[in-house]
């Protein structure tokens, strides 16, 4: 999987460059995110503004981003689409992270 | 009026539904559906083949999914075969919304997957699933989408 990585007030915003997030992904996905965290990088930002397309595998995917950041980290999602804000709402994960417009409010955020 | 058929076969790789779930998007525009049901179905679509190429396949590469469309004038009809292991109707048949209810005080303990047929169940109008069609070891999974939102 193709993520573009920058930083902003002190977190590292991930930027998804694929338009597809499905389970042929989500292993990709979880490995980079992985080492970011092992890295030291425990305040993230997940920009999915390029993904018009998202299945329960990716869903999972960011799932279990939160469990490899554990307690103390911290991860906002900015930039959904329609498609994705829809399964985000089905499956309740818009109740789990503090969904935000942009990058910039998502990096401005406190901890959610 | 007639009702067209087609018929789409991936290799079981996961790399390779895209390739389905793009083509279901189209089909779906062929017919207008609005593009909230276009993307419901698509996803749906790709649910069922990911499940065919994860659970009947085990993830095994070099066997075949088929997507069966047809489109009667009120409806559009998937029919997903795959010749793998297959799954318990029963279980299959079953409520699966409650794997869309989340205890949101311990996200840590908010489980990764099992939310394929909660999905499939919530989008489309109709969820069929037999294992063994017409005394043939092969697996049907049949989704339908009413035209008409």
């Amino acid at each position: 999987m193709q993520i573009e990585e920058a930083a902003l007030n002190g977190k590292v915003v991930l930027k998804v460059l694929e338009c597809r997030f499905g389970a042929d992904q989500a292993a990709g996905f979880k490995e980079q995110l992985a080492r970011h965290i092992q890295a030291g990088n425990r305040r993230l930002v997940l920009d999915l503004s390029k993904v018009d397309f998202i299945d329960s595998s990716g869903l999972g995917a960011i799932l279990s981003v939160v469990k490899t950041l554990g307690k103390d980290g911290e991860l906002a999602i900015c930039g959904l689409t329609e498609p994705v804000a829809s399964m985000f709402k089905l499956t309740r994960m818009d109740r789990i992270f503090t969904i935000h417009k942009t990058v910039e409010l998502a990096a401005a955020a406190s901890a959610c | 009026m007639r009702e067209q058929r087609l018929t789409l076969t991936i290799e079981s790789r996961l790399e390779d539904v895209p390739l389905l779930g793009t083509l279901v998007n189209a089909l779906c525009c062929f017919v207008k559906l609005s593009a909230t049901a276009r993307n419901q179905v698509e996803v749906c679509v790709v649910e069922a083949v990911n499940n065919s190429i994860q659970h009947a396949y085990h993830g095994e590469a070099g066997h075949l999914v088929e997507v069966a469309v047809s489109l009667p004038p009120e409806s559009l009809v998937f029919d997903i075969f795959d010749s793998g292991t297959s799954a318990d109707p029963s279980a299959m048949h079953a409520d699966h919304c409650g794997a869309l209810k989340l205890s949101l005080d311990q996200p840590q303990a908010i489980a990764e997957s099992g939310r394929g047929l909660a999905i499939m169940q919530a989008f489309m109008d109709s969820m069929e699933y037999t294992a063994g069609v017409a005394g043939k070891h092969r697996n049907q999974f049949r989704l339908t989408k009413r035209r008409q939102e």
